[in-house]
């Protein structure tokens, strides 16, 4: 009998106009969006080959190890095209200087490069089902009960021989089916999208989380079924339960969710970054008479110089001289052995400044999260971005290991004592240095004429550094039971929801005033 | 009769379960909405002040060489505006910092730290916010059924066979609703301004309460272009269920799709090149101005700014610039470009035409950057001037400007209140309106054409 209520009702719901209308805005909005989505995952994936090829580059096509910066890129995910969460507004590499340890990722690939367009709202795929999916599933309930009693169906199919619970649950049953080939249509309108794109690849995993992220999108509509089945339990009339039904979806998708992130955001403050670098320069200030110090110090050992005949870069940083007299060379070599443990030290004071910012931020993220959980709106988008390897979460463990990377790295070059070393700074082997000024612009005149360079700082025929032994970066993503893991307690906390809702609604039809 | 019917709705909504229920949850709001902004506002003013202490210590010290505070970037981080508690026009969410010195305006970025990236996009819930998401879907929960449920009820027969014109009946249901929502507005904005008042920590000025009462203006017109959607689909519609699922639907397309739509359109309908090419485009011009200099234009000895190499350096180093910021500036003009017209697309929704009077009445968002970033280049003209002047006083300068040396230019210490200063300049109400009024102007049209329409069908609707 439950499956005849069932079926009954399906085919009720799937003709109503306002299930039409609604997948009718479906069907115009997810192509738009997911289209959008998939062009702006193709340019990350084009971002991410060029950024992965200058990071080789890092490598490959430096001359001396004072140049080499490496740096951490991330790959794109496809599933970011199903829920952006937070990868437009964090980035996918991390630059890993010597100076500095990376507070946030940069280059943020956004849907549009104009930062302007920012004011407008940008929809994706999980935002579309939150909203419109969410309005169906009251839409296709608020009279559930109540429609049935005015025109009083109801007594007359309970005079029949049908207890109240199959006709409890034949009903909601209808309703949670009908969503079920208009959740496929939507879905399989994204696959046939991302189809048709040479950039997208899923793996196995990926449809592993697309099938949890199908899942838990019938969790949320169950949700909003099961509320909207309860309020029109509870009234007489179809107009109240619609009216107070909208109110609730109007307040939990929209009001609560931006009333929570906006006070919570207010409660727990993270501080200024403007105030973080302005501390961090005067960190640098005091490096600068570390610095002075140890020139001091170089001098006093009795090492001299008079300048560079070319140089090339930064002080600290990438620095490479050339054709540059012995004396001087020594001199480099001596301040390079120094200073670059300083520099290392003072990357670790800032780090103090920085990681004392970003635990602010982790921490108002968390109770924004939290308080906007009330909404089960918001869940479903942070399970979503979780699900789809674009939350907070994945974009931490990234840059956790970006650091860890860093750490192992300079360690490389402190334990093989690299920066003690000229080819730190220097292409030319030690034999090669000129012994003084005139020689060295001889030499230089000499390379130019038989290398020809394109321009004063084309040096590349001076050749390469060997770099095959130096540590390099590898990404491992979070695993799929880490990911569900993480959220768990929202999941719980839905299907709770569900449950507590669904009892409820029982237990109140079973207490229903039929006449 | 009009006066009848009002005050009939009136009392229709005031017995009605939505009117507490909304009374309860406006004010809430508008309560909430207010003790975040106080703390917000306390708190970003706090910081904006300490950064720009810093910013001055740090301009301080590097008064010592003229040259040096001549080139140094400037970041000019935008205030946070008194009037943010009615719309923050998503200024953290656009460009709010721009770069500048002596010699150029280099361009603009949303500031690290503007907002945590970490959390999930969301809106501040702000008195705009609430106008355009909760009294714009009261509008239409509130008449959706002024037409259609009376007939449902057989009660529209009955009103309209007394001498009561169809005209009169619709206007009284139209005013009813604007009446009772904009007491709710009032209501709760009285509320919300008591809360920024005892804090201390808002002022409430003549240009504040100015800015209140555009807004209040504007918002009445929101609520009465809504209240007109729903009077219209209530009009077209037999049954109340139909008009609230075309109302919902309407509020939808205005709300969330109009604008979406607007962005994806924005990059075919008004292109901009990308970023990459730009760099490209800068790094081939830089290459080729480089290749353009004579030897020597790398060369530099500090102990002697007269150095003729100097010159040749100097002037290459005013070319890279000159060449970037010729790419640059046509570039920010056309997505200054793009964002207007993307903007004018989306006017097509009332909502958005509010969003954008906001703008204009509060003098933030775009706006406020366009007129920063105008007012810079003119201040930057100045503050170049200044620096010119200052270095020819000097004979121990050979006054080759360099953008970014101090080879060839003063290396004297300056005195720093002899330096212009930029300070924002706050645009008269008054004269913010007329700017904005093309704007209130539409938003206007459309109530009218909406409220004409309604009458036009509700002339020729079966009461039966």
């Amino acid at each position: 009998m439950i499956w005849h209520i069932a079926k009954k009702d399906f085919l009720d719901n799937f003709t109503s106009a306002r299930f039409i209308v609604g997948f009718l805005l479906c069907l115009f909005l997810i192509p738009f969006t997911v289209y959008t989505g998939t062009r702006i995952y193709e340019n990350r994936v084009e971002k991410y080959q060029r950024d992965l090829r200058q990071a080789e580059e890092e490598f490959t096509k430096a001359q001396v190890y004072a140049q080499i910066q490496p740096v951490a890129v991330k790959p794109p995910t496809p599933l970011s095209i199903f829920c952006k969460g937070i990868s437009e507004q964090t980035g996918s590499q991390a630059v890993l200087k010597n100076d500095e340890v990376p507070t946030f990722a940069s280059g943020i690939t956004t849907m549009y490069e104009n930062q302007f367009l920012n004011r407008f709202i940008s929809l994706d795929f999980i935002n579309i089902l939150v909203i419109i999916l969410s309005l169906i599933g009251i839409l296709l309930t608020y009279d559930i009960f109540s429609r049935e009693r005015e025109n009083g169906t109801l007594r007359l199919v309970l005079s029949n021989r049908l207890s109240r619970a199959d006709l409890f649950f034949g009903k909601a049953a209808g309703v949670l089916i009908t969503f079920v080939p208009l959740l496929l249509i939507c879905y399989v309108l994204v696959f046939i999208i991302l189809s048709l794109s040479p950039a997208v690849h899923l793996v196995a995993g990926d449809y592993g989380r697309i099938v949890l992220l199908f899942l838990f999108s019938l969790l949320y509509l169950s949700l909003f079924v099961f509320l909207g089945s309860y309020i029109s339990s509870k009234v007489r009339s179809s107009s109240t339960s619609l009216i107070i039904n909208l109110f609730i979806w109007c307040i939990l998708v929209f009001l609560l969710p931006n009333a929570m992130s906006y006070l919570g955001k207010n409660m727990v403050k993270t501080g200024n970054y403007g105030m973080v670098r302005l501390n961090m320069n005067d960190l640098d200030n005091a490096f600068w008479e570390d610095y002075g110090s140890i020139m001091e110090q170089v001098h006093k050992e009795g090492y001299k110089t008079d300048g560079y005949e070319v140089c090339a870069g930064w002080n600290y940083g990438g620095i490479m001289v050339c054709f540059t007299p012995r004396e001087n060379m020594e001199c480099e070599r001596r301040r390079h052995e120094l200073v670059f443990p300083v520099v290392l030290d003072y990357a670790d004071k800032k780090w103090q400044l920085q990681r004392d910012y970003l635990d602010g931020l982790y921490r108002q993220q968390r109770v924004i999260k939290y308080f906007s959980c009330l909404s089960p709106s918001e869940i479903m988008k942070y399970v979503s971005a979780s699900l789809c390897k674009t939350g907070m979460e994945d974009h931490v463990y990234f840059m956790d290991q970006a650091r860890q990377y860093r750490n192992t790295f300079y360690t490389y070059y402190e334990e093989e004592e690299i920066h003690g070393g000229y080819s730190y700074f220097t292409p030319h082997d030690e034999s090669e240095f000129p012994e003084d000024r005139a020689e060295g612009r001889r030499m230089q005149h000499e390379w130019r004429q038989q290398n020809n360079p394109s321009s004063t700082f084309d040096l590349a025929s001076l050749g390469y550094v060997t770099t095959s032994t130096l540590p390099r970066f590898t990404y491992s993503e979070k695993g799929i039971m880490c990911t569900l893991l993480d959220q768990l307690w929202l999941l719980a906390g839905m299907i709770l929801g569900c449950v507590v809702l669904t009892g409820l609604t029982y237990r109140s039809f079973i207490k229903y005033d039929i006449r | 009769m009009l006066k009848t019917i009002i005050i009939h709705e009136l009392q229709n909504h005031l017995y009605n379960l939505r009117f507490s229920f909304t009374l309860i949850l406006t004010v809430l709001l508008f309560s909430i909405s207010s003790v975040a902004y106080v703390i917000e506002y306390k708190e970003n003013k706090t910081m904006y002040e300490q950064g720009m202490i810093k910013l001055e210590e740090f301009k301080s010290d590097m008064a010592f060489n003229a040259s040096r505070f001549a080139q140094f970037q400037n970041s000019l981080p935008l205030e946070p505006r008194n009037s943010g508690f009615i719309a923050s026009c998503r200024e953290e969410s656009i460009p709010n910092t721009i770069f500048y010195s002596a010699f150029n305006v280099f361009g603009f970025e949303i500031i690290k730290g503007s907002k945590n990236p970490f959390v999930l996009p969301s809106e501040n819930v702000n008195w705009e916010f609430i106008i355009i998401v909760l009294f714009s879907f009261l509008a239409i929960i509130y008449t959706f059924n002024s037409i259609s449920g009376e007939k449902e009820m057989r009660t529209l027969s009955l009103g309209l066979s007394n001498s009561v014109s169809r005209g009169v009946l619709l206007t009284g249901k139209f005013l009813g609703t604007l009446m009772t929502l904009t007491l709710f507005l009032i209501l709760s904005m009285i509320t919300s301004i008591f809360i920024l008042l005892v804090s201390g920590q808002v002022m409430i000025d003549g240009t504040t309460m100015a800015e209140i009462s555009g807004f209040l203006v504007l918002s009445v017109l929101l609520i009465a272009c809504m209240t007109a959607i729903g009077l219209l689909s209530s009009v077209i519609s037999y049954h109340a269920n139909t008009s609230l699922l075309t109302d919902l639907l309407v509020w939808l397309v205005f709300l969330f799709v109009i604008p979406h739509t607007s962005l994806l359109l924005s990059d075919e309908l008004f292109p901009v090149e990308k970023e990459a090419i730009i760099n490209q485009n800068t790094r081939e011009a830089r290459d080729a101005t480089e290749a353009s200099f004579p030897g020597g234009k790398w060369h530099s000895d500090g102990g002697n700014p007269f150095e003729p190499d100097h010159e040749i350096r100097a002037n290459m180093h005013m070319a890279f610039m000159l060449g970037e910021k010729k790419i640059k500036d046509r570039w920010y003009q056309d997505q200054f470009r793009q964002y207007t017209g993307t903007r004018a697309l989306a006017c097509i929704s009332p909502m958005f035409l509010f969003e954008t009077g906001d703008e204009y009445l509060l003098d933030g968002g775009f706006q406020r950057f366009r007129k920063n970033w105008n007012d810079l280049h003119i201040y930057q003209s100045q503050f170049l001037d200044w620096f010119k002047a200052f270095d020819a006083k000097d004979e121990d300068s050979p006054h080759w400007y360099n953008p970014f040396e101090d080879y060839s230019t003063s290396k004297k210490p300056i005195k720093i209140e002899e330096v212009p200063v930029y300070t924002e300049q706050e645009i008269p109400v008054a004269e913010r309106l007329t700017e904005g009024s093309l704007y209130i102007a539409v938003l206007l049209g459309y109530t009218t054409v909406l409220l004409f329409i309604s009458f036009l069908i509700f002339s020729r609707y079966d009461v039966r």
